[in-house]
């Protein structure tokens, strides 16, 4: 892994922070991938995952982003869709992709953990988080 | 941002501070150049500041010569590679680094365990 290449060693503490930061407040597990792409995104996200949780049961959620595609994919297990919608996610997406079309690699990332964080909610009050957000009553 | 116009200006704006920051750099030279001048000359008009004419090769080096030297100096500074710019990411630039992945990964240096993820969610996008 050349993780000093593409990122300084700020911005990788940044991301990283970031991601640290989402699983602490919610208890599930995070991961991200800044790279492109070998097949077809949807299909090489859904193997990743797959493969990255000890369980299918597991609230997992991958961001993989390909910065020279421009393509980014969030991927949530079953669990993990309960507590961040399809909808949330595209929210999630759509703060990604403004941030990404001006340069802003970084920011785009961090904001979205934060985002995905706040959506998902802490882990032991995550059903009554989804009844109070009316936007994401997609999740059910 | 990223306009090529827009980017020549700043290094411009950023060239002509530098040089102007350099020759406030020379301004405490200027007192000491006065102090050293004979009290007993001041006012004597024609005598103190030229009491004799400059030579060719002295007026092309205070006139050419050092504006010159203070250009390349201003020049080389506005045009110094800056850390960090060639990491920047800029959209519609191909992405040649390796993935770099958030999170222990080690899990997929094993046999492929599932082929799928039944119930998945999640979104995409393009920008």
């Amino acid at each position: 892994m050349a993780a000093g290449e593409a990122f300084t060693r700020e911005q990788h503490e940044r991301l990283e922070r970031a991601r640290r930061g989402a699983e602490n407040e919610t208890g599930m597990h995070f991961w991200l991938r800044v790279g492109e792409f070998d097949t077809d995104p949807r299909l090489e996200s859904e193997h990743l995952l797959a493969n990255l949780v000890a369980t299918p049961r597991d609230d997992a959620v991958l961001i993989l982003v390909a910065p020279g595609a421009r393509r980014v994919e969030i991927m949530t297990t079953h669990s993990a869709r309960r507590r961040i919608s399809d909808q949330a996610a595209g929210l999630v997406v759509l703060t990604m992709t403004s941030s990404f079309s001006v340069g802003d690699l970084i920011g785009g990332i961090v904001n979205a953990f934060r985002q995905l964080a706040d959506a998902a909610g802490h882990p032991a009050d995550s059903d009554t988080v989804v009844s109070e957000r009316p936007q994401l009553e997609g999740s059910h | 941002m990223t306009h090529p116009v827009r980017r020549s200006l700043r290094v411009g704006v950023r060239g002509a501070c530098a040089v102007f920051g350099l020759a406030l750099l020379c301004l405490p030279a200027l007192p000491a150049a006065a102090s050293s001048v004979d009290p007993a000359q001041i006012g004597q008009v024609g005598n103190v500041g030229s009491p004799q004419g400059l030579s060719l090769p002295l007026t092309l080096l205070l006139f050419v010569g050092l504006p010159l030297v203070g250009f390349i100096i201003g020049g080389a500074m506005a045009f110094r590679p800056q850390r960090g710019a060639r990491r920047r990411y800029r959209p519609g630039r191909p992405w040649t680094h390796e993935p770099v992945w958030f999170g222990d990964e080690s899990s997929l240096e094993h046999e492929p365990k599932r082929a799928a993820l039944p119930g998945a969610g999640g979104a995409n996008g393009r920008w």
